[in-house]
């Protein structure tokens, strides 16, 4: 929330550019049916020109993210106690994002500075539930874990040349949504850059949801726990007893 | 065929599931035991969180149990006496369980426990089947009957005597009470059905006659089985009910070819298979304590905040 907030007020408060963004998403939503495997969204950029001035071939320089919604959690670390393996460490990080990926162009990925990554959250160590007042360097560690296990997940990841141009104004981005993906309402946003100075930046939402059978279930399990695991004995008994019947004729 | 559970909330393979429940199912029809032993690590083990894991399992043993329960009820060969004794104990030992298992969950040890938990009791009740079964098979290579244990003296000396007429049995009721709460608290926390020890406890600890052993056993795992699935649906809300209906769809179907089998083979063959089992299960537990772990790090929700 505090980085979209800062995301309007740089927008407001930035420098009167003649180019404007124009970004659009294959679609507005995902659902997670009973057979979601996975999915794909594409995200559409072009650059308005006030004038007809000719566009160089990689003046622009794009990066995208896809946020998911912040989590809580808990890193625990294993250790050796009396030859078992057992958690003996543990750190909270109180907002993680679910789901972060970020795709960079490829005159970005070669120049951008260490600075410019840092202020528009492009790179992981820079994603902010790391560094709280709170943490001691060993925490740094707990950080990295979390980045590691995430991106093994592929809920996170950082693509380098990932945003293509089809013109020096039009720019097109594909990101694979994987099935284990979490729930929520996500942020894709748009930073457009020229010579590492952001020039215009856009914000869409894209909710992913539970849809179908599979958020019937997922509701009726969050809702009515009760009645739900008096259903779930009662499809019990049934399938046992139908298969008695069944099994006992042959 | 993929299938999205909504609870685990994971895409799976519908096949490798009902192949599960049916390689379990067809193992518990041989050898009349209710597999969740077996199942509970097998979903663990394939990816699907301990939390779930065990809270799943809960109905696909109801629903094995409950075909055999019913015939088991139409030959007279359940107590209900017992049986209501036995569920006393076992459900305030499944409440208790799933207090427990809560705590441990929010801790960060549940892993931990599940896994020592099934070293200690896979490997006891497996090592004990396996000396009682090797006993038995060489005693029969010898032509020697088999020995009748002794009465357990401490036993017949408790109070709270009650008679129990399908049993033929007048005994206190602290012990019989007492192991419905093990087992019931057991079974919550692991999901396990818990037969494979209810079943030796009341043949060598009651003395209960072995035609109303399994029938009573059975009974008694189908209630707690049923009460332990409503109250993980409450407390943990990690009841998969699209993940169970899978296994419990291979399950009854595998059992039933398991029972064929498994009248073909001889007693002792088939109970010198079973404490393998029990024991393989066991070690596998154990070399993944010992063992060094592919990740040190793991990554949980931050509960109570989420």
């Amino acid at each position: 929330m505090g980085a979209l907030l800062a995301l309007a007020l740089l927008l407001f408060a930035g420098p009167a550019s003649a180019e404007k963004l124009v970004s659009t998403l294959s679609n507005d939503s995902v659902e997670i049916t009973s057979n979601f495997t996975g999915s794909h969204i594409t995200v559409f950029g072009a650059v308005e020109e006030d004038s007809d001035r000719f566009v160089k071939e990689g003046e622009y320089q794009v990066a995208i993210v896809v946020a998911g919604p912040d989590l809580p959690l808990t890193v625990r670390k294993k250790g050796r106690v009396a030859g078992f393996w057992i958690n003996t460490g543990s750190r909270d990080f109180y907002s993680v994002p679910s789901f972060y990926v970020i795709h960079l162009s490829e005159n970005l990925s070669n120049s951008a500075s260490r600075d410019l990554l840092a202020r528009y959250k492009l790179d992981f160590s820079d994603l902010g539930f790391a560094r709280g007042a709170s943490y001691k360097p060993e925490d740094q560690a707990f950080a990295a874990a979390l980045v590691d296990i995430k991106e093994r997940e592929q809920l996170y990841a950082r693509r380098e040349n990932a945003v293509e141009f089809l013109s020096p104004t039009v720019f097109r981005t594909s990101f694979g949504l994987p099935s284990a993906i979490p729930v929520g309402t996500y942020h894709v946003s748009v930073y457009l850059f020229r010579q590492e100075k952001l020039i215009a930046a856009q914000v869409q939402s894209l909710l992913v949801e539970k849809s179908g059978f599979s958020d019937r279930i997922a509701r009726f399990a969050a809702q009515q726990p009760l009645f739900y695991g008096l259903f779930a004995v009662m499809i019990a008994v049934l399938t046992g007893w139908i298969a008695g019947v069944v099994f006992r004729r042959n | 065929m993929q299938l999205y559970l909504p609870i685990a909330e994971l895409t799976v393979n519908i096949f490798l599931y009902l192949g599960m429940g049916a390689a379990v199912g067809f193992i518990s029809g041989m050898f009349g035991v209710g597999g969740g032993f077996l199942l509970t690590p097998l979903l663990i083990f394939s990816g699907i969180a301990p939390a779930v894991a065990v809270a799943t399992v809960t109905p696909q043993i109801v629903a094995s149990s409950t075909s055999a329960a019913i015939s088991y009820w139409r030959r007279g060969m359940i107590d209900p006496k017992m049986t209501l004794f036995l569920l006393f104990g076992g459900m305030t030992g499944s409440a208790l369980g799933v207090v427990v298992f809560r705590m441990l969950r929010s801790l960060g040890q549940l892993d931990l426990i599940i896994s020592l938990s099934y070293v200690t009791f896979l490997g006891l009740i497996g090592g004990l089947m396996l000396r009682e079964a090797l006993r038995t098979y060489f005693r029969a290579k010898r032509g020697r009957p088999a020995r009748s244990g002794t009465h357990h003296l401490w036993i017949s000396g408790l109070p709270l005597k009650v008679r129990f007429r399908r049993s033929k049995l007048y005994v206190s009721i602290v012990p019989v009470i007492g192991l419905g709460l093990s087992i019931g608290f057991l079974g919550t926390v692991l999901g396990i059905g818990g037969g494979f020890i209810m079943v030796p406890a009341l043949i060598y600890l009651l003395r209960m006659p072995t035609n109303v052993v399994i029938g009573t056993s059975l009974g008694y795992i189908l209630f707690t089985m049923a009460l332990a699935t409503v109250l993980h649906a409450v407390a943990n809300g990690s009841v998969d009910l699209m993940l169970a209906f899978l296994l419990m769809i291979g399950g009854v179907i595998g059992a039933q070819f398991g029972a064929q089998l498994g009248q073909a083979m001889k007693g002792e063959q088939l109970r010198l298979f079973l404490a393998l089992l029990v024991l393989g299960v066991a070690i596998r537990f154990l070399l993944n304590l010992f063992l060094t772990p592919d990740d040190l790090y793991s990554i949980t929700l931050l509960r109570g905040l989420a």
